[in-house]
């Protein structure tokens, strides 16, 4: 299910409608090249522990201005690498009216000299990017392979050497894979922060000029993040919930959404100037935003948030087992008329005496919901608990 | 007009600035003079119309503008002061005006706006302008409606207006009444007040606009019109409108690294007095690498630090090769985590010294995490084992030598801080076991855990008092339950040494919390977000101080091994996962960087060497040799001490970057299966162990130990040697293990070489030209897995019992039909059916009397 509509909301993002007919032209100052995103990123990258060398940094204004020129974009962004065993791609792309609409990919295999266009992914290379197992290799004709169980059962061979019957091995390009992958990564693990992008009534998507960053307070909270993609779920959902809605800002669906809980984590840097943000399911995904100051909300010159991806553009699959959820949003229930829940503060747990077995629970308010689908069940509780006395009694 | 001493001229006709300059002032003072069609204002929202609703059209000639506005052209002096001068004061922020005013055609802001404007010029030019403004007296007449505006307008209007009264008192002539409520009555709805927020439009617009003209930002400012009015409302909201306004708030998180970075470097600044004091001493144990050096390295191979990072790195890094007698000090790399990242600096111990010292010069300074442990003390000092898991255990494993802190920490807050750890381990848990032949599941947990070679278990009186209630105990059990079949447990592979395997590298782990700890809030809660408090503030801790987790076991390094967990550093922290890992955070992070260690510490073939480099004469160096292999052939050549060859020179720098990875050697022990660098054997265990059961005696011990000297050949794993090629390195799901970088394409005189591993991303290893070598990892801690993982499927179901017929539910007979059954029972055959109700209940007596006799055998 999760899988159809991804693909559903890209097919959405790469039609055209009728709305882009009728866009306005904006003005041709707009196309001052300014690679805002770039710039920050690169100013911002060596915090996640990659960074551009002088040669590479310059080789990529260059040919970007270039790009940006002779395709008539009003602006180009670096979107990422994807690191191979024997290259890596690099990738960006041009927006032309509509941020979200019109966007076309290049990768780059030679440190960004050369730009080739991206493919467009379909449905089913976009199902066997997510099943390929190996790493890229960097050469745009290779062939990635990948196994296909039949009975859509994932089946773990001991022996290893028997061929399954009924299994499918399909092979397709790495060119697709990595259209496929940049795909899912985009719809999947680009963020905006909340203001950054626009729509105005005709339905063009651009960037806020007036954007200026995220208010502490407000960087530091999931529901100030949005996806770069068609929304998915009721429109009207986003600005339910929210007193300050603004439906110009409001169009996209925010990340606190995504499940489990706790697959996105934002981080201050040291002196609380810029909230970076990474997704647990890309490891490479991080957008960074610039933390609005009310006093001197004006960096003129500055960028105030870009994003970027720098990985293995293999999907981390095993979130939900790697992770424990944020004690303030798992749900639990209490034990009936046994209050023994221990806070534990440093770790943000609850500590149930005598078991050891940790409960993840609601902070401040105690009442007894249960929201999180994946921390629902009451029962939760009662096969763990242990009395006192028997746990004495096994001791001595 | 208004301003009767400095009358506009009839200006020229094309002179647009000074002509709408005469004209905003007359709609000014249009609430006095009720010169101006309030019904035509609002009608024009560009400053065009504006104009030419002034004088009635937009074609007329101004001079009759001037004219039928009946005011101040004839009451005014000659012009001498020109609209040339007011329109290069004012000419800018109109024009200004003028491109906005397109956009706000619908609205009638552009008076509140032109008005701002004009009110700011008059006020800088005062002298020569003074506004002559008295809301005080109404000049609509007896039916005026308008009210007077709020009152800080008003008050410094009237202050103007007062001035200008001392000075030249307005014209008093009659002004015609037409059309000034409209405009009076216009200008009242935009200045009255939200009942909310109490802010006017009549504000928010000249606020606007001032910002607009301030700024001159954004482009295409009309794009941005409703976002910036939006957040001009949003900062208005947020500004804090005390008296500590002024005040600027810095997070706690802020000034404690700041102060913290101060610190260090005061400490290590060659003009502080700290650094003076000791200048002359050699303070430092062994060297350290230059870190900004590292730092241009690593930028050319496109990873790296912020190199204000990598100075505070540099600092903590002297720092620990003052503080602490270790040698050949490095910065192993950075893990990220989810709440706070870890610095790690790999160190060894020098030679000469032990562990105690360090953990002594660790704990002088501060015990890490003390106030945690002796919160959790104070709560529960009896379960100290429970809350340290495998204290014990480790505790007896080591010989009482472990120097973790969680263990001494919990060691010495329940036995007091001079204690002999050694002693301590039977306050952790009970160590003897009366009865060695006790069956395995009657044995309380952590019990047998120190029946290893070496370990005699320590037997007082208090232990012998309780194993004899133990016994009692488990003859009470024996005779209670029915007995289980003992599962055989495996012996556990003992762990090494610390010094020597895995644990031979010390490292010190620095935590770098990242800002205050993040509120994650989902959309459902959005609303309970805006009515929580303040984050909460940081307890009042120190620094984060260095860590030392020392050991790790063979079972740590397994379990981490099968399992793939985010770090989120906090080392207390508990890692969830199946199987369960032995352990905290901390030392999960330990086996990792173990592990991570092996695996990709490499370096070009030659540059590192078993034997120490000397400038001595070639027989020593041939004495040394000889002393390295009589080591090797003691330790199995497991042993990972290498030492990098002086003037190291890579013959090609292209054939380092030969993608085959053939020149490159690892340089680091490799971890067997086991999870030890050198083999054990867990058959001498066993052997031991049941040869201490069986009590027998010592020259069959004797003969026995000789026999178990040689390993079966079966079971014994053998790892790749040390300096194997990175070529033999096994690849995972068709994935390369290594990849070759070259830094530039271009200058290949200065050319970096970088191995990347493809099985730890992030893990790398750099060479350049001169021959200096690097290894550093900067990743998540994650393996890359081709197969994700797939949680264990429950066990198979129990068969269901059978229901029979005597299972069968049956409806329960009346009285009646009880008693007629009775009757018929009395003239048939009773005894039959009575007998067989008794037997039944005698044949299960049997069965039961049975089973006691069996458990009693």
């Amino acid at each position: 299910m999760a899988r159809e509509y991804k693909r559903s909301h890209y097919t959405l993002h790469l039609m055209p409608t009728t709305q882009d007919q009728i866009e306005i032209v904006q003005d041709s100052t707009q196309k001052a090249m300014e690679f805002t995103s770039l710039n920050f990123a690169l100013n911002h990258l060596a915090s996640t522990g990659t960074a551009f060398s002088v040669e590479h940094a310059m080789a990529l204004q260059a040919t970007l201005t270039d790009l940006c020129k002779q395709n008539n974009f009003f602006n180009v962004y670096f979107w990422g690498k994807i690191q191979g065993t024997e290259n890596d791609y690099y990738i960006v792309y041009g927006v032309g009216k509509n941020f979200l609409k019109d966007r076309t990919y290049y990768y780059s295999i030679n440190h960004s000299l050369e730009w080739v266009q991206l493919i467009e992914p379909t449905p089913l290379t976009i199902d066997l990017a997510l099943a390929s197992t190996g790493r890229f290799v960097g050469n745009p004709i290779a062939i990635c392979e990948t196994e296909i169980s039949a009975n859509h059962e994932d089946t773990i061979d001991e022996d290893g050497d028997e061929e399954e019957e009924g299994s499918l091995w399909i092979t397709f390009r790495e060119e697709e894979r990595l259209a496929a992958t940049v795909a899912i990564i985009q719809s999947e693990a680009e963020i905006i922060p909340r203001g950054f992008l626009i729509k105005d009534p005709t339905g063009t998507v651009f960037q806020n000029k007036a954007f200026e960053g995220l208010p502490k307070e407000e960087a530091l909270q999931l529901i100030s993040y949005f996806h770069v993609r068609q929304a998915e779920i009721p429109w009207d959902k986003n600005i339910v919930g929210r007193p300050d809605y603004n439906i110009t800002m409001d169009f996209l669906h925010s990340i606190a959404n995504d499940l489990p809980i706790g697959c996105w984590t934002i981080s201050l840097d040291n002196i609380e100037t810029v909230a970076t943000l990474r997704s647990l399911f890309w490891p490479g995904a991080h957008g960074a935003v610039v933390i609005a100051n009310n006093r001197q909300h004006h960096m003129c010159g500055w960028g105030l948030f870009s994003w970027w991806y720098i990985g293995t553009g293999k999907k981390n699959w095993d979130v939900p087992f790697m992770i424990t959820p944020p004690p303030s949003l798992a749900k639990a229930c209490v034990v009936e008329d046994k209050p023994q829940l221990e806070i534990d503060d440093r770790s943000g747990t609850y500590n149930v005496p005598s078991t050891g077995y940790l409960i993840p629970g609601e902070g401040r308010s105690g009442s007894v919901k249960s929201i999180s689908g994946a921390f629902r069940s009451s029962a939760i509780m009662k096969p763990f608990t242990t009395s006192e006395d028997e746990t004495q009694q096994l001791q001595y | 007009m208004a301003d009767p001493a400095d009358p506009p001229p009839p200006p020229p006709p094309l002179e647009g600035g000074g002509e709408s300059k005469r004209s905003l002032r007359g709609a000014m003072t249009g609430e006095r003079k009720g010169s101006i069609k309030g019904s035509k204002m609002s009608q024009g929202g560009s400053k065009k119309s504006l104009r030419g609703s002034i004088t009635n059209t937009k074609t007329k000639p101004s001079t009759n503008a001037v004219a039928e506005l009946g005011t101040p052209a004839e009451t005014s002096p000659p012009p001498e002061y020109g609209d040339r001068q007011r329109l290069s004061l004012a000419g800018e922020k109109l024009d200004a005006v003028d491109s906005l005013a397109d956009h706000l055609a619908s609205i009638p802001e552009l008076v509140a706006g032109a008005d701002e404007v004009f009110e700011a010029q008059q006020k800088r030019k005062s002298l020569e302008s003074p506004p002559v403004i008295d809301f005080g007296e109404c000049p609509c007449g007896p039916n005026c409606t308008c009210s007077p505006p709020p009152e800080e307008i008003e008050d410094e209007e009237v202050e103007e207006a007062g001035e200008v009264e001392e000075d030249e008192p307005p014209a008093e002539e009659p002004v015609p009444n037409y059309n000034l409520n409209d405009f009076t009555r216009a200008k009242e709805f935009f200045m009255t007040a939200s009942t909310k927020t109490g802010i006017s439009l009549y504000d928010h617009f000249s606020e606007l606009i001032r910002k607009l003209l301030d700024n001159r930002a954004p482009e295409n400012p009309v794009d941005f019109v409703e976002e910036l009015s939006l957040n001009l409302k949003r900062y208005r909201f947020g500004m804090a409108k005390d008296v500590i306004q002024d005040s600027y708030y810095l997070s706690d998180f802020v000034v404690k690294d700041s102060t913290t970075k101060i610190k260090n470097w005061k400490k290590h600044a060659l003009w502080s007095l700290e650094q003076q004091e000791r200048e002359g001493e050699d303070s430092t144990f062994g060297g350290f690498p230059n870190l900004l050096r590292l730092q241009y390295y690593l930028e050319q191979i496109n990873i790296g630090l912020p190199r204000e990072e990598m100075f505070k790195v540099a600092l903590q890094l002297r720092q620990i090769s003052m503080q602490y007698p270790v040698s050949r000090v490095r910065f192993w790399g950075k893990i990220f985590g989810i709440k706070g990242n870890y610095y790690i600096f790999e160190s060894e111990i020098t030679e000469g010294e032990t562990l105690d010292n360090i953990w002594s010069a660790l704990s002088q300074e501060k015990l890490p995490n003390q106030e945690l442990y002796n919160e959790e003390m104070e709560f529960d000092e009896e379960e100290a084992s429970i809350s340290v898991p495998g204290a014990a255990a480790t505790f007896n494993r080591a010989g009482g030598a472990v120097m973790d802190p969680d263990i001494i920490g919990a060691y010495q807050q329940s036995a007091g801080p001079n204690a002999n750890p050694r002693s301590g381990s039977k306050l952790l848990a009970p160590t003897t076991t009366p009865d060695t032949n006790a069956n395995s599941m009657l044995n309380p947990p952590g019990l047998n855990c120190n029946e290893y070679p070496g370990e005699q278990p320590m037997l007082t009186e208090e232990d012998a008092k309780e194993a004899a209630r133990w016994k009692e105990y488990r003859d009470e059990l024996a005779t209670d339950f029915p007995q289980v079949v003992p599962i055989e447990v495996p012996p556990e592979v003992p762990l090494e040494d610390p010094g020597h395997g895995v644990n031979r590298r010390v490292f010190f782990i620095w935590p770098e919390t990242l800002g205050r700890p993040v509120v994650v809030k989902s959309l459902s809660d959005y609303s309970d977000a805006l009515l929580l408090e303040p984050p909460d503030k940081p307890k009042d801790e120190e620094e984060p101080g260095i860590a030392i987790i020392h050991t790790v076991s063979p079972d740590q390094i397994n379990s981490s091994r099968q399992i793939r967990w985010y770090l989120t550093g906090d080392l207390n922290a508990e890692v969830r996962s199946y199987p369960q890992f032995p352990g905290r955070e901390g030392n999960y992070l330990r086996a990792l960087l173990a592990r991570i260690t092996a695996s990709t510490a490499v370096s070009p073939k030659g540059y590192y060497k078993t034997k120490k480099p000397s400038d001595e004469e070639e027989e020593e160096e041939e004495e040394e040799e000889e002393d390295v292999e009589e080591e090797e052939e003691e330790e199995g050549s497991k042993e990972d001490i290498v030492y990098p060859v002086k003037k190291f020179r890579p013959e090609n720098i292209r054939d380092l970057a030969n993608p085959q990875m053939d020149l490159w050697v690892h340089h680091a022990a490799h971890i067997l299966r086991q999870g030890r660098t050198v083999w054990f054997n867990v058959d001498k265990l066993k052997e031991r162990k049941k040869s201490d059961e069986e009590e027998e005696e010592e020259d069959e011990e004797d003969v026995e130990e000789e026999e178990e000297e040689q390993p079966t050949a079966t079971n014994k794993e053998i790892g790749p040697q040390l300096f194997s090629d990175l070529e033999q390195d096994t690849s995972l799901d068709g994935t390369k293990p290594w990849s070759a970088r070259t830094s530039s394409s271009v200058f290949t005189e200065f050319e970096v070489v970088n191995a990347r591993s493809n099985l730890w991303p992030g893990a790398n290893a750099l060479c350049t030209v001169k021959g200096k070598v690097e290894n550093i990892y900067l990743g998540d801690g994650l393996k890359f897995q081709g197969h994700s993982y797939a949680p264990f499927l429950p066990d198979e179901p129990q068969t269901e019992y059978k229901d029979g017929p005597e299972l069968t539910e049956i409806v329960d007979p009346s009285v009646q039909e009880e008693q007629e059954w009775l009757a018929k029972l009395q003239l048939e055959e009773i005894a039959d059916i009575e007998e067989k109700f008794v037997d039944n209940e005698e044949e299960e007596e049997e069965e039961e009397e049975e089973d006691e006799d069996d458990d009693e055998d």
